[in-house]
């Protein structure tokens, strides 16, 4: 009720402010009264990206004019700005989707410029389904958890696909070496968090293993220095990934020094307040940055009528505005006949109607119809189709309008330019275009030049010399460290693997689980008493079906919260007492399997807690252990299954010790990342690795380890699933999973 | 006598399409009483033509600069645009779509003249089963077209004196570098030649294929090897897995073996926009050390390499700015060096 009231509060404020400084939207003629169809679009972004953006958004608005320029009833765009760094947006989103009566209605959203802000809009605009275009937010993490909502539009490709880039073009130039700063926020964490993944993917090493963080005025001289003597003489690319672009030219200035090391420099320094500013180009190199479609002439068109290449977001701009007049059309003409893969649309949850959004989808969720481009004449021929009921071939500035399909709002085909200081009249020099797939004018990310292999482990056939013994028992450890409900995804991997375990013969007195076990009464958890790592199989895959509830049956032998690191040991070790109850009881005979499921530090891997945990597990202790139990001869073998960041760390720890395998969900350098994401719950509900590994003992609890990687390394995205110290294990073509795993069913 | 009138008309086309516009306008604005141009030029470019910041773009150029203050005395009377699809299918769809429909598409009102620009003199092979809708007024100019193809082309389609040729020889530059090899590697007599098609040898007729051919000793010295061995799959279909920027990096590392191994030490390249992907290869990266020619394609900084460059953009704008004043326009009109329209950066004092 308070929080109601402060929002209310903040909305009078904010509606006072409008009212008082008489904010007028920004002038276009009012027509006198005619038969003219207006759409208010309120655009979202800052002051200097809003005049950045002024000759894009007024040729699309010429263009859209033109376009209808024989119709009685034109759809024209009536756009409102609001400044992104001066407004309350969570005010403004509250305002935008709850008008006072006779207010203008918001009918859609350009923006938010920044991918840390357009969560405050996105909140509010779920409850009406309003479409929220973003042009330029490509947060990884944003666009995959909006990736299932049907009113978040997504203009440019994740940041995925711009880190891999950046590190590939780097590569090409002679590159040896690679190390990254950037901004601790949502787009700079996209970076960090893919750095190491493509690193290891084009096999290029990094100078310094950790990116660092970056922050306005740092001294970055101690580490280019470690950058620069690791690299010894080589070239070192520096990954520039910051969201504030007048950070740019002072980390480019702090890079003087260091002859060796060129800077490239990811999309959010591609503004008019940076290229126009900086005058020193001499230690400026190489900038990526998305545009509009050059096969399709957008950015040459755009250069002959401005005189300079479109700024970040441009081309996306204006392929948003188009879509928005043509998909008003599109509704003006088909009421709620709206259909999308040949279905009709229908929602089953609030608010049932069919929206604009999804005229949008339905637009461009066709292949077939008559070919369209982005310009006037090209667009006459989009709403002459489309007003006839027939369908279209979307193209606009940034390309075919390609968008992921099932809920079609995230474009799939961004184009990227690398591009360099020139020294001629026009600053910004392109060098080459790039996109995800690849055309005949752009080199395709995904088999970056000559590199036609993913990258893989390689291990050897070379048996080991050890005298094992029969399995005379098999004992487990699960442990989940995660206590918060977002990350719900561990103690339900945790739980899940309990109940393989018990599917696989384990009794519970062989299996100790350590969970927080707190999920099941969160208030947010819409499935009481349930804990879940699959989503069921509704029309849209997250329909209210969920899977096999995994809690059922658990017994939770510890809560996390009620041990200390120190305790895991005596666990292992068979020291009962009364503060330790449940612990195994391993001899010579013994299969020990270890799962561990969490969060991660690039210090030491395994954090103990959540993700701002203060403390890790350690390295030094988990060898500890492993050593202490291999002196008492207290195992035949074990199997260490890591799923956290930087998990590799463990297994380099544990090398050397015998008959002990450690297979990790990422490499020591690297982040791992979240799957199956439940929009129902607002949260992850399993990691790849751990489902992977699931499916891959229920299908064939016989599974080679080295088949189990290749089914793990496949299908685990984003970081480098590792096997460490299989030269003291054994051979992972030959040995197999049912040493841990019996399948009794 | 023919190079005087040239010259002549030139200097007047430089004066009119000045590159210096005092405020660029979008092509499609309209005029203020709205009744839409009488006239319109429309270019045709193949898929993956654009974007290669040398010939296609610089036609494009062109096209705008016909829009720009003072180019034309009414630029409201012309309309321009142009077809550029991701596929050979939209393409031919547009064109289709372009034939039939002869009126302005804002105002509905027919125009009186119609140019359609063919970019690339394959091109022409569209127009076998199109060219009997291109109506009475509309007229055909084709670019990078000898005198006497476009003479077989007014024929074979019947087009009569509405189909013309423009075209810019780079033959002084190609003489240059043969010379500057020559000089730099005297026991060099062979020069591979990495093109789009196979079957384009008539983009070169008039000026790079024979110059080379007869200052390197015969045809025999000439390497050509095509990205594609149809143009009518155009660059999609290239002999590599790869996209043709890709395969144009990939020849050029192939060429720095060669160079490794002492089998040559030159390359002339004329790939379009795959032209960028040879540049990539020889970014910033002095080991590779073969010398590169590239047509048509602007220097780029941080690649050192020779370039030739041909302002196809103005020659188009000085053609159309006279076709618009209804002046008869010739059956072929070339350029080149000798009036300003070919530069390049090859060295003349070896």
């Amino acid at each position: 009720m308070k929080r109601t009231k402060i929002v209310i509060l903040l909305f009078l404020i904010v509606s006072l402010g409008v009212l008082s400084c008489s904010k007028t939207p920004d002038p276009l003629p009012v027509e006198p009264a005619g038969k003219e169809v207006v759409l208010n679009v309120d655009v979202i972004a800052p002051q200097a990206i809003k005049e950045q953006w002024t000759e894009s958004i007024g040729l699309a608005q010429k263009a859209i004019a033109l376009a209808q320029n024989r119709v009685d009833n034109p759809v024209r765009l009536n756009l409102r700005y609001h400044n992104e760094e001066t407004e309350d947006l969570d005010a403004l989103g509250y305002a935008l989707t709850h008008p006072e009566e006779g207010a203008d209605t918001c009918h859609a959203v350009v923006g938010p410029y920044y991918s840390y802000n357009a969560q405050h809009i996105l909140r509010y605009a779920r409850e009406d389904r309003l479409p929220v275009l973003m042009p330029t937010c490509t947060s990884v993490e944003l666009q995959r958890i909006y990736a299932q909502e049907t009113y978040a539009w997504f203009f440019t490709e994740s940041d995925i696909t711009q880190c891999e880039i950046m590190i590939g073009a780097a590569r090409a130039v002679g590159a040896t070496d690679v190390a990254m700063v950037y901004s601790n926020d949502t787009y700079g964490q996209s970076f960090k968090d893919w750095f190491a993944f493509y690193a290891t993917e084009q096999e290029i090493h990094m100078a310094v293993e950790a990116p660092l963080t970056y922050a306005k005025g740092q001294d970055l001289r101690p580490f280019l220095q470690e950058a620069s003597e690791a690299a010894q003489g080589e070239k070192v690319f520096l990954l520039i990934a910051l969201s504030d672009a007048s950070l740019y030219e002072e980390v480019c200035r702090q890079l003087v020094d260091f002859p060796h090391i060129y800077p490239i420099c990811a999309d959010d320094c591609y503004e008019s307040r940076f290229i126009n500013s900086w005058d020193d180009r001499h230690t400026f190199y190489l900038g990526v940055t998305p545009v509009g479609s050059m096969n399709l002439g957008y950015p040459q068109s755009y250069k002959e009528l401005y005189g300079r290449l479109p700024y970040r977001g441009e081309a996306q701009v204006y392929d948003a505005l188009c879509l928005l007049a043509l998909g008003k059309t599109h509704q003006m003409v088909n009421g709620d006949r709206c259909i999308i893969d040949g279905k009709q649309v229908e929602y089953l949850q609030s608010p049932y109607t069919i929206g604009l959004t999804d005229h949008m989808r339905s637009l461009v969720a066709s292949t077939e119809g008559e070919a369209t481009q982005w310009d006037a004449a090209g667009l006459t021929t989009a709403f002459t189709q489309i007003r006839a009921g027939k369908p279209v071939s979307l193209s606009g500035a940034t390309g075919h309008l390609t968008f992921a399909q099932g809920n079609y709002t995230s474009i799939l085909n961004t184009t990227y330019m690398l591009w360099s200081m020139g020294d001629g009249a026009d600053k910004v020099e392109p060098v080459c275009y790039l996109s995800a797939a690849g055309s005949n004018t752009e080199a395709s990310v995904t088999a970056m030049w000559e590199r036609d292999k993913q990258w893989e482990q390689v291990f050897s056939d070379t048996p080991v010399d050890h005298d094992l013994g029969p399995i005379t028992s098999r004992w487990a450890v699960v442990l989940s460290p995660s206590t918060t409900w977002s990350n719900y995804r561990h103690q339900a991997d945790a739980f899940a693997m309990y109940q393989l375990l018990r599917r696989s013969g384990y009794e519970d007195d062989h299996i100790v689980l350590i969970v927080e076990d707190n999920l099941y009464d969160n208030p947010r958890n819409i499935y009481p008493g349930q804990i879940f790592v699959e989503r069921g199989g509704g029309a849209d895959g997250d329909a209210g079906i969920m899977g096999e509830d995994v809690r059922k049956g658990a017994v939770v032998d510890y809560h996390f919260t009620d041990l200390r690191p120190e305790d895991v040991a005596g666990i292992m070790t068979g020291q009962v007492s009364e503060r330790l109850p449940q612990v195994i009881y391993p001899d010579e005979g013994s299969n020990i399997f270890f799962f561990w499921s969490g969060h991660g530090g690039d210090k030491e891997g395994p954090l103990w807690g959540d993700e701002d945990a203060r403390e890790y597990f350690g390295k030094q202790r988990i060898k500890d252990i492993v050593t202490a139990l291999h002196e008492q001869n207290k195992y035949r073998r074990m199997f260490f299954a890591i799923e956290t960041c930087y998990s590799g760390r463990w297994g380099e720890a544990l090398r050397g010790i015998p008959d002990v395998l450690v297979l990790t969900a990422a490499n020591p350098y690297e982040s791992s990342k979240a799957d199956v994401h439940s929009r129902e719950l607002g949260v992850y509900l399993s990691n790849a690795f751990a489902r992977t590994f699931r499916d891959c003992i229920v299908a064939d609890n016989r599974i080679t380890i080295y088949d189990l990687y290749k089914e793990l390394a496949s299908t685990t995205n984003g970081s480098h699933v590792s096997i460490y110290n299989h030269a003291q294990y054994g051979s992972v073509y030959t040995e197999n999973m049912e040493d841990y795993f019996l399948w009794r069913e | 006598m023919r190079k005087t009138l040239y010259i002549a008309a030139m200097l007047l086309m430089v004066l009119s399409c000045s590159k210096q516009p005092a405020q660029p306008q979008q092509p499609e604005q309209p005029a203020a009483e709205a009744t839409g141009a009488p006239m319109q030029v429309m270019a045709l470019f193949g898929p993956g033509q654009l974007g290669d910041n040398g010939y296609a773009d610089s036609v494009m150029s062109g096209l705008y600069s016909l829009k720009r203050e003072g180019t034309l005395p009414d630029a409201d009377s012309l309309d321009v645009r142009f077809i550029s699809a991701d596929t050979y299918t939209e393409t031919n769809n547009q064109l289709a779509s372009w034939l039939k429909n002869s009126s302005n598409p804002f105002y509905g009102k027919p125009y009186k003249r119609r140019l359609v620009v063919i970019t690339e003199p394959y091109m022409l092979e569209w127009f076998d089963e199109l060219y009997a809708q291109l109506g009475d007024t509309d007229e055909v100019l084709v670019l990078k077209m000898n005198e006497d193809d476009v003479r077989i082309a007014a024929e074979d389609y019947v087009l009569g004196e509405r189909i013309h040729g423009l075209n810019i020889s780079a033959a002084a530059s190609a003489r240059a570098f043969c010379r500057y090899m020559k000089a730099e590697k005297p026991d060099e007599h062979t020069l591979p030649f990495f093109r789009l098609y196979s079957e384009d040898i008539v983009t070169y007729r008039d000026s790079l294929y024979e110059v080379f051919s007869r200052e390197l000793g015969g045809e025999d010295a000439i390497y050509l090897t095509p990205l594609s061995t149809d143009a009518s799959e155009g660059i999609f279909s290239t002999t590599f897995e790869t996209t043709a920027l890709e395969s144009a990096f990939q020849w050029a590392n192939m060429m720095q073996n060669a160079f490794n191994y002492a089998l040559n030490s030159f390359a002339v390249v004329d790939l379009g926009a795959a032209n960028a992907g040879w540049d990539y290869f020889l970014l910033d990266a002095p080991e590779k050390t073969f010398t590169s020619l590239l047509m048509d394609a602007r220097q780029m900084s941080l690649a050192s390499r020779f370039f030739i460059t041909r302002d196809f953009g103005k020659a188009l704008c000085g053609w159309c700015v006279r076709w618009a004043r209804g002046e008869q326009m010739p059956l072929m009109e070339e350029h080149g060096a000798w009036d300003g329209y070919c530069t390049d950066n090859i060295p003349r004092n070896q």
